[in-house]
């Protein structure tokens, strides 16, 4: 009996663990001389808890970004078709840098600024392409559980990272 | 940099991208580099393909009817009625141009500024002097404002004349270059340039 107690109250735990387990864990780090912050996020179970929020959580009512969704499919696709290292954009001010390539199937920016201040974002093309399809041409909504699926099609490694000064934020796919 | 030169800079760039666009099924790249003396460089390598897609975009959003690209871009453009102009007009004043001879079109000196635009045999010449600096060179041969006006009404063929241009010179569309900034587009086919 008291076993059977014992897994009954470890099943929900069980759940949450197995459900994290088989996650993809977006970890943002925030570090600047008076504070330290990690917090990793569980996508999985983010996802499967925005799914008991409300429908006005649910579903995000944006009627005007639904005719530009077909050109961002599309502007993706073209991008794909982009070599890799191809350098798209490139800036050189003195000593700033901006470079704005494709790597991996993630468009990358770079900003490497004179005064030590760095950007480093990749942004996947798959997430991007989820999150069009995650709008409902009909309702003009967005999904949001399907915002986050598309979050969790991001490969692991870093999405974001800035360095300015003391202060550093990284928000990185685990 | 001189703002006003930025600026034509800028503005050409946008003008041949749009201009561009059409070329989207032959895979090129069109190619924008902008170079200061003072050490500021811009390098920009797009797939035309891409700007295509932005300019469709820019079609339905930007220009707000003011021009129209057609449902799906094809490298002609048409200008809505409620512009300053006719194309018609244009196409008109070409042809009597063009039966002219080598002429002098336009010659302006105010200050230090001097803008000559000429033609002598069957090139236009447009040159711009400031301060005995600033210099914008452009050739435009005969055969591309030939291209550009064909149609009808009030349609012009932006991307055959820009595709002129390219053949013309080589791929080369536009150099500029006022002694302290140079600016130079062209298209080919290496994503580098």
């Amino acid at each position: 009996m008291l076993i059977k107690l014992a897994a009954l109250t470890m099943l929900p735990v069980a759940l949450v663990g197995g459900v994290v387990a088989n996650s993809s864990i977006m970890i943002v780090e925030v570090d600047n001389p008076d504070v330290h912050i990690v917090i990793p996020v569980p996508l999985s179970l983010v996802q499967v808890a925005a799914a008991f929020a409300p429908d006005e959580a649910k579903y995000v009512q944006v009627e005007e970004i639904g005719e530009f969704l077909p050109y961002l499919d599309r502007f993706i696709d073209e991008l794909r078709a982009v070599p890799d290292d191809v350098m798209l954009v490139e800036v050189i001010d003195h000593s700033d840098h901006v470079r704005v390539f494709l790597e991996d199937d993630m468009l990358r920016v770079r900003v490497d600024e004179q005064h030590g201040t760095q950007v480093n974002v990749r942004v996947p093309l798959a997430s991007v392409a989820a999150m069009v399809d995650a709008y409902d041409t009909e309702t003009g909504t967005l999904r949001t559980t399907r915002l986050i699926g598309a979050l969790r099609a991001a490969p692991s490694g870093d999405l974001v990272h800035v360095v300015d000064g003391d202060e550093e934020v990284h928000i990185r796919m685990w | 940099m001189n703002r006003k030169f930025l600026s034509l800079a800028i503005g050409a760039a946008m003008l041949l991208s749009i201009g561009a666009t059409a070329q989207a099924q032959t895979a090129g790249w069109i190619h924008v580099r902008v170079t200061e003396d003072e050490g500021t460089s811009v390098n920009v390598n797009l797939p035309m393909s891409l700007i295509s897609v932005a300019m469709e975009l820019a079609q339905k959003h930007a220009f707000d009817g003011d021009m129209d690209f057609g449902d799906e871009f094809d490298g002609h453009v048409r200008f809505g009625h409620g512009n300053d102009f006719e194309v018609e007009d244009v196409r008109r004043m070409w042809a009597e141009l063009r039966d002219a001879g080598d002429a002098d079109y336009v010659q302006v000196e105010d200050g230090d500024e001097n803008v000559n635009i000429y033609r002598r045999d069957d090139t236009v010449y447009i040159e711009v002097d400031e301060d005995g600096e600033d210099k914008i060179r452009l050739q435009v041969p005969f055969s591309v404002v030939d291209v550009l006006l064909e149609g009808d009404g009030d349609e012009i063929n932006l991307v055959g004349a820009l595709e002129e241009m390219a053949s013309a010179n080589n791929g080369e569309i536009l150099q500029v270059n006022d002694g302290e900034t140079t600016v130079r587009i062209w298209i080919d086919d290496n994503p580098q340039g």
